[in-house]
């Protein structure tokens, strides 16, 4: 698993980013949704790291990246905040210009990244989300239904910290069991580090910080983009889950990422929502050609 | 730890194929039922009921899946609709003498009193609703960011097996939160009533996650059905809520005005516990519902 990739751990001005490193080639970097980690993109990474410099992280607060306090406004927890990490940490690494690629929590980091640095960003790819403002604009029923995750992480502290401390295998067991449909795409060695980031308090209390921030500021930066017509700059991939939330929620996902930017492609992918895990192959291509 | 309303007796009643409830009863004079709500017994009652047994024969039971109550499984999706637990409350007065009673409802149990009031509108004299919007409307109500305000109501959503293995294996702290959350007096429930709560809830987790399912499912269903069908209930009604329409954004009155023609919407003050936090003012409300 990640053969030839070097692991570090960068401090960045507020905390410490810990990820891999592998290939050469102009730099691409690697962001991960939940319940997951860096360790989601085993399978595309060293593909990938044929032709490109490949780093991929832990977002702030998951995985062993470093978990910094929270404040009552959940501010450091932000997708800016979070962001700002990634960008401090590519300039690290001696690249102050990269593509993004990106899956699900790490996909909105990516567009904020893409908003807030456009300057840093050369083509950024999103994977089974749409943006967050986007998102609860239009939840109902229905939606909060499906996405119960949502209002169940962002709950007053400490219910859902008390819930995964009790039983942090059951939530995760429940994401990697329910919302893929190649069941058998994680490892059991990758599972157990997915659970073990659950089992540890300071990283599930992080995680909550980032849906409660997720909810409030993360919803707020995203209206006042649209409302002042911020869009992203650089091409953007969008792939998606044909049978899943996102399919079933919005008639046309596309059309909603071309409202954030000029340049939109994509398609649906026939496998459940862990697109780079259930469909390893077909991930590499789309990615491939889209980072030519 | 038995805990029980003074002078009132305690019965088992048969009220559905299998289905025993147990019930408290005092009192003399005309029929009152009570209905508790979540995460509670008829223990909340206590001071309510004992008011009112001056001059009524006052019904306290715990509702199906409730306290000391039976929980039959919920086999096939019905067992816990509010149709169903509405007829479990019709034919325990029936059993007890009474065709015809007022019924007042707190939090679940006013979902099952206005149930009651549509499907036995021969039954059911007076109404009271409790801090609770009819469920079309409260599903309706909480959209985009607010959901996070409601994340009991999505989880409990979620098919079987989830909800209940997470809220088992941190039961005191899920229930407790709301014990604690929504009260504003919170001498208003004592140490011993309180611990009596979680007790009954501890033993309750799957039957209350069913209850919860039907709201989600079945009872909006039937719910929708009246509308469509023009059907509105009947008998005087009263609503007594907290303010959370301001804070929430929505006409409280309005949307209740829809489902009841003789409507006294009334705000109160306290939280929502407010047989126990301003017990004065529930007897008070009632009386003049009976008097109507």
């Amino acid at each position: 698993m990640f053969d030839g990739f070097e692991v570090f751990d960068i401090s960045t001005s507020v905390t410490t980013i810990h990820g891999r490193r592998g290939g050469s080639g102009p730099p691409v970097l690697l962001l991960h949704g939940i319940p997951e980690t860096h360790l989601m993109w085993h399978r595309v990474a060293p593909r990938l790291a044929e032709r490109y410099t490949v780093v991929a992280t832990d977002l702030r607060g998951w995985g062993d990246s470093g978990k910094p306090p929270s404040t009552a406004d959940h501010e450091p927890y932000s997708m800016r905040a979070i962001a700002r990490d990634q960008v401090e940490l590519m300039r690290n690494l001696g690249y102050d210009r990269f593509a993004v690629v990106s899956h699900d929590r790490g996909s909105r980091c990516g567009y904020r990244l893409a908003l807030d640095h456009p300057d840093a960003v050369t083509r950024l790819a999103v994977m089974d989300v749409i943006p967050v403002g986007e998102a609860y604009r239009r939840a109902d029923r229905a939606f909060s239904l499906a996405y119960w995750v949502w209002s169940f992480l962002a709950a007053v502290e400490p219910v859902p910290e008390q819930f995964i401390g009790a039983a942090p295998a059951v939530l995760v067991d429940y994401m990697l069991g329910v919302w893929p449909e190649v069941k058998d795409a994680f490892p059991p060695e990758v599972r157990a580090e997915y659970v073990r980031q659950f089992s540890d308090p300071a990283t599930a209390h992080a995680i909550c910080e980032e849906f409660r921030a997720s909810a409030t500021l993360d919803c707020r930066y995203d209206e006042e983009d649209r409302g002042n017509n911020r869009r992203i700059a650089c091409p953007v991939l969008f792939l998606w889950s044909e049978r899943g939330s996102v399919a079933k929620l919005y008639d046309d996902p596309l059309a909603i990422w071309r409202e954030w930017a000029d340049d939109v492609r994509g398609e649906p992918v026939p496998v459940g929502h862990f697109i780079p895990e259930e469909a390893p192959d077909e991930t590499t291509s789309h990615l491939l050609d889209f980072l030519r | 730890m038995n805990l029980t309303i003074p002078g009132f007796d305690y019965r088992r009643v048969t009220v559905a194929d299998g289905v025993t409830l147990t019930t408290a009863v005092g009192g003399s004079g005309s029929p009152i039922v009570l209905l508790h709500g979540f995460p509670q017994t008829h223990l909340m009652w206590r001071h309510v009921a004992a008011d009112l047994a001056a001059d009524h024969t006052v019904i306290c039971p715990d509702l199906r899946g409730y306290g000391a109550s039976d929980k039959p499984a919920d086999t096939d999706g019905t067992r816990y609709s509010k149709r169903t637990m509405a007829a479990d409350i019709v034919a325990l007065a029936r059993t007890l003498g009474h065709e015809r009673f007022a019924l007042a409802g707190h939090d679940r149990g006013a979902l099952v009193a206005i149930r009651a009031g549509l499907d036995h509108p021969g039954a059911v004299t007076h109404l009271a609703a409790l801090d609770v919007l009819p469920t079309p409307d409260m599903w309706d109500v909480m959209r985009g960011t607010t959901a996070a305000v409601g994340f009991h109501l999505y989880l409990m959503a979620q098919p079987p097996g989830l909800p209940e293995k997470m809220i088992s294996a941190s039961s005191d702290d899920f229930f407790g939160h709301f014990l604690d959350a929504w009260i504003r007096d919170r001498d208003a429930i004592p140490p011993e009533v309180r611990a009596a709560y979680l007790a009954a809830s501890r033993d309750a987790v799957t039957s209350i996650v069913a209850d919860y399912r039907a709201s989600a499912g079945i009872d909006v269903e039937h719910d929708r059905a009246d509308r469509a069908a023009g059907n509105r209930l009947a008998m005087p009604v009263t609503v007594l809520a907290q303010d959370w329409g301001a804070a929430l954004g929505y006409d409280a009155a309005g949307l209740w005005r829809a489902w009841a023609a003789d409507l006294e919407h009334r705000t109160v003050s306290c939280g929502h516990f407010m047989a126990e936090e301003a017990p004065a003012e529930v007897v008070k409300a009632l009386r003049a519902l009976l008097a109507r």
